[in-house]
């Protein structure tokens, strides 16, 4: 099945789940790309499509893979009302490396997925090559006044077409990318399917969205005890756009110097004139900066990351 | 040879100039920080030796030794001033009639390569400012963290010193990297503009309140136009001198103004980044120059 130009997707069953994955490129490192998340049905539909702008051109030197996770884009929904909690996170990414057979990968999270990221290379630091950390105010420490309003007052309804749009817009420097690709189609047309209601009333019985903010506060915590005492396990890269509207670059420079403390190789980038999604936004600069770190990695541990 | 090939001569308005040259493709010129004499230490063109051989595999690299700097010449007349040093460098790009220059300045070389992106716009493609305490904004604490040199002047020893304070890791600093600088300084013409620095006074007459009306009006060119070319900031973190708080505000300066403005930091990297990890530099420059084609 193809997706957009140059990327295959495919459905496959992940202990009993299905999921949909989009990859480019069967040559090289593995690179896996890991998006945002939103079980509280609170902000933009985020799905596996957020890195169409991303896998093609890396795909020309690597394997580039991104995937659905649990209840976004084509996936199904977890079956346990605990598998909202984040763990599962780490776990599903477990589970699609094994099955697409990738024994070691370069990670590239946003927000939520940086911290899945992150949070795979405490746990097994031999499958994870680097960890890229892009816009994650899941990540970054928030210091005392967190509250941000940048999408306190949305435009309603908010899964149609408008009110995506208004999010995107809102989450960038300029909304000029928000028609690119199929990523603003596929989520309003998921949006509008019965599945997705029929998803939206089970999350709320299965109290995803508090099972969910739980964890991720609990592992938070757990993360920054770990970055001070003993550091992240692998070469690390922060890459930020320096208009973030919800999580500013000055989280980003904070989140280098908690990280760069203990890891060696430890890289801040800022792209400028981009947002919350510098990887949509400036996707040109965000590629380029994403090859040179992973070909700087693999140059200085010798090692491929590699595929079966 | 550290650098890999010969040094050659040209003559840049009654200047005798030393620079190194290598590869093809689009122009590189790399220039070095310092201030003109220090009878303790000196900078040297050498600091590029891990970056210019490797990226004149795919371009047309030049180092220069800054009027009064390295073999170079003393500015003619004891014209000490950063202002003379810029036109220095802008007469060496039209001897040599380059264009499309990717200017790289790392501390006080930051200066001039912004002040060549107003001064001679058609000649310059991009710039890179490496920790530079001389463009950033705000106090330098160079004259702290380089105080109380425990060794003699013009010795091995303070050279050696000198790098070690702006090295992240000392390991970093080798012999000839320090024989370098100690060459430079036994020249008669290196010891003539100590004299006239440091003897005569002209630092604190001469070559400040010129170096301070510089970097007004470059800062406020940067604040009106931003640089006006694609610019990058390349900052390594553990800089004791020019802190990577200095290089944001320099960069959220820039990037205000400039669409094509990137800030790299890199980690375990103090004054010389690009020469205390040489294959991460040179991957992102790469990456950063490639993007401009």
């Amino acid at each position: 099945m193809t997706a957009a130009a140059g990327l295959t997707e495919r459905l496959v069953t992940v202990a009993g789940l299905r999921t949909r994955t989009l990859e480019a490129g069967s040559h090289g490192p593995a690179i896996v790309f890991l998006h945002a998340l939103d079980f509280a049905r609170g902000g933009l539909c985020h799905s596996a499509l957020a890195w169409e702008l991303n896998l093609p051109a890396l795909g020309e030197e690597f394997r580039a893979i991104a995937f659905d996770a649990p209840g976004h884009g084509r996936a199904d929904l977890p079956k346990e009302p605990e598998s909202y909690a984040f763990e599962a996170q780490v776990r599903r990414l477990r589970g699609v490396l094994e099955t697409l057979g990738v024994q070691r990968a370069h990670l590239v999270g946003h927000d939520q997925g940086a911290m899945t990221a992150v949070r795979l290379a405490f746990e097994a630091p031999e499958l994870v090559a680097s960890c890229t950390v892009v816009d994650s105010p899941s990540v970054a420490p928030a210091g005392d006044a967190d509250a941000n309003l940048t999408l306190a007052a949305p435009l309603r309804p908010l899964y149609s077409r408008r009110g995506q749009r208004w999010i995107l817009s809102r989450l960038s420097y300029t909304p000029h990318h928000a028609g690119t690709g199929r990523f603003l189609d596929e989520a309003v047309e998921t949006a509008a399917s019965a599945a997705f209601t029929e998803a939206t009333r089970q999350m709320t019985a299965a109290d995803a969205a508090s099972r969910f903010r739980r964890s991720l506060a609990r592992l938070r915590t757990d993360t920054f005890v770990r970055w001070r005492d003993r550091g992240l396990p692998v070469p690390t890269l922060l890459v930020w756009g320096n208009q973030d509207p919800i999580s500013p670059p000055a989280f980003a420079q904070s989140t280098f110097a908690l990280i760069a403390a203990r890891q060696p190789v430890t890289q801040l980038r800022l792209i400028n004139r981009a947002g919350y999604l510098p990887f949509r936004e400036q996707p040109d600069i965000f590629n380029a900066v994403v090859r040179g770190f992973v070909r700087t990695v693999e140059h200085l541990t010798g090692t491929r990351a590699t595929t079966t | 040879m550290t650098m890999g090939v010969a040094p050659k001569w040209i003559d840049v308005d009654g200047v005798r100039t030393r620079y190194f040259e290598s590869g093809t493709g689009e122009p590189i010129l790399f220039l070095t920080g310092g201030h003109y004499g220090g009878s303790m230490f000196t900078s040297t063109v050498e600091t590029w030796d891990r970056n210019f051989p490797v990226l004149a595999r795919r371009y047309r690299v030049f180092a220069l030794d800054k009027l009064g700097f390295g073999h170079t010449d003393n500015p003619k007349e004891r014209d000490y001033t950063m202002r003379a040093l810029i036109d220095h460098v802008a007469g060496f790009l039209k001897a040599l009639d380059l264009e499309g220059v990717h200017v790289v300045g790392q501390s006080a070389g930051a200066l001039p390569a912004a002040a060549l992106a107003y001064r001679c716009p058609g000649r310059i493609r991009s710039c890179t400012f490496i920790n530079s305490s001389t463009l950033a904004p705000g106090v330098s604490l160079n004259e702290a963290v380089l105080a109380g040199c425990p060794h003699p002047p013009y010795s091995r020893e303070a050279q050696r010193w000198l790098f070690v304070q702006c090295a992240h890791d000392p390991a970093i600093v080798s012999d000839d990297f320090v024989e370098a600088g100690y060459e430079v300084m036994q020249l008669r013409k290196y010891r003539e503009c100590v004299q006239a620095m440091d003897g005569d006074g002209l630092k604190d007459t001469l070559y400040r309140p010129d170096l301070a009306r510089v970097k007004r009006e470059t800062m406020s060119w940067i604040t009106d136009a931003g640089v006006g070319r694609p610019t990058l900031v390349y900052w390594g973190c553990n800089d004791r001198a020019a802190t990577v708080e200095r290089g944001a505000a320099l960069y959220q300066m820039i990037a205000s103004r400039e669409n094509d403005a990137q800030f790299h930091v890199v980690n375990r990297a103090c004054h010389h980044p690009y020469r205390e990890h040489p294959e991460q530099f040179n991957e992102v420059m790469a990456n950063f120059l490639g993007a401009l084609r």
